[in-house]
């Protein structure tokens, strides 16, 4: 079963704007102790690790919320272990970063789509 | 502050209930193939689907595969079981046929129409499957790529829910655990050479 012809489109401008609106959310608590680039390819990898699967499973708006819970949690650990922080501090950041990915990156990916791609 | 969180609340809110006859950008139709399982176990008996809208939903008679075809997303079809004794053929009208303009003005239309519905409203009919879904909407990076939705039947029940549902996934799927498994494994790498 093949995928909608304009799915990768959509998967890569999905997952960028998410990946670039998290590094800007992100970036600020850690630009004392990291540069840029290593603190990129960090939520880089964070991102291709928990962006796949909720993609894996979200097909519909009921399961939205359990899979941003889920999100969190993991990129939290993530956070946590990559960045060498407090756990509290790292959820404090993950539910941020998801916060605005989610509205921010919703809207703007639908705005993205509908005027240069519809 | 407040009015924006609001507002951005009301805004989600109001997407999720967007249901519209329109594809949302970033989104698509998936296919939903609905079949009874078991229709073989009746086979003394004829199954009929009709929607509610009489210009989009023909009525169709349901083959012994048991797929239960729908034209129209908003059909939200019900399946008939009547005796094989007492099914009027005549009713059936091939699906090209119904949907040729020629075939129809608006008094034979209605009469038609009218016909159809008197005779599933005959209490000989039993409605066995009611409010089917035929349509989904899905993200374009879903992994989804079809739905089937099985019903198995009882003569005494009115279903309005499939027995069971399969997803079908697509090439996405593969594509995003290896993303997924590289990730983590590259973030492991990290962590435990840093540990060192």
């Amino acid at each position: 079963m093949n995928p909608h012809p304009l799915a990768l489109v959509y998967v890569a401008i999905s997952f960028l704007v998410n990946f670039l609106l998290e590094t800007l959310v992100i970036w600020p608590f850690f630009k004392k102790s990291f540069n840029f680039s290593r603190i990129a390819l960090f939520v880089l990898l964070i991102n291709a690790f928990t962006w796949p699967l909720v993609h894996i499973f979200y097909n519909s708006v009921a399961i939205v919320l359990f899979l941003e819970i889920f999100a969190v949690i993991a990129e939290s650990l993530l956070i946590m272990f990559l960045f060498e922080i407090r756990y509290v501090k790292s959820l404090l950041i993950s539910l941020i970063a998801n916060v605005a990915s989610f509205t921010l990156g919703f809207v703007i990916v639908q705005v993205i789509i509908t005027y240069f791609i519809y | 502050m407040r009015r924006l969180f609001l507002g951005l609340l009301t805004f989600i809110f109001l997407m999720s209930l967007a249901q519209a006859d329109i594809i949302t950008p970033g989104s698509a139709p998936t296919d939903v193939r609905n079949v009874i399982v078991n229709i073989n176990d009746y086979p003394e008996y004829v199954f009929l689907s009709k929607g509610g809208i009489p210009s989009m939903c023909p009525l169709h008679l349901i083959g012994s595969d048991g797929v239960i075809h729908s034209d129209y997303k908003f059909c939200g079809s019900s399946v008939y079981a009547v005796k094989k004794s007492e099914f009027n053929q005549s009713l059936i009208i091939p699906r090209e046929e119904f949907y040729k303009n020629d075939n129809w003005n608006e008094s034979n239309f209605q009469d038609y129409n009218t016909q159809v519905e008197n005779y599933l409203n005959a209490s000989n009919l039993t409605i066995v499957i009611s409010r089917i879904r035929s349509n989904y909407e899905l993200p374009l990076s879903s992994a989804i790529g079809g739905i089937v939705n099985s019903y198995e039947i009882d003569l005494n029940k009115n279903l309005t829910k499939p027995s069971s549902t399969r997803l079908q996934w697509n090439i996405l799927l593969y594509v995003y655990i290896l993303v997924a498994l590289i990730a983590i494994l590259v973030i492991i790498h990290i962590i435990r050479r840093r540990n060192k």
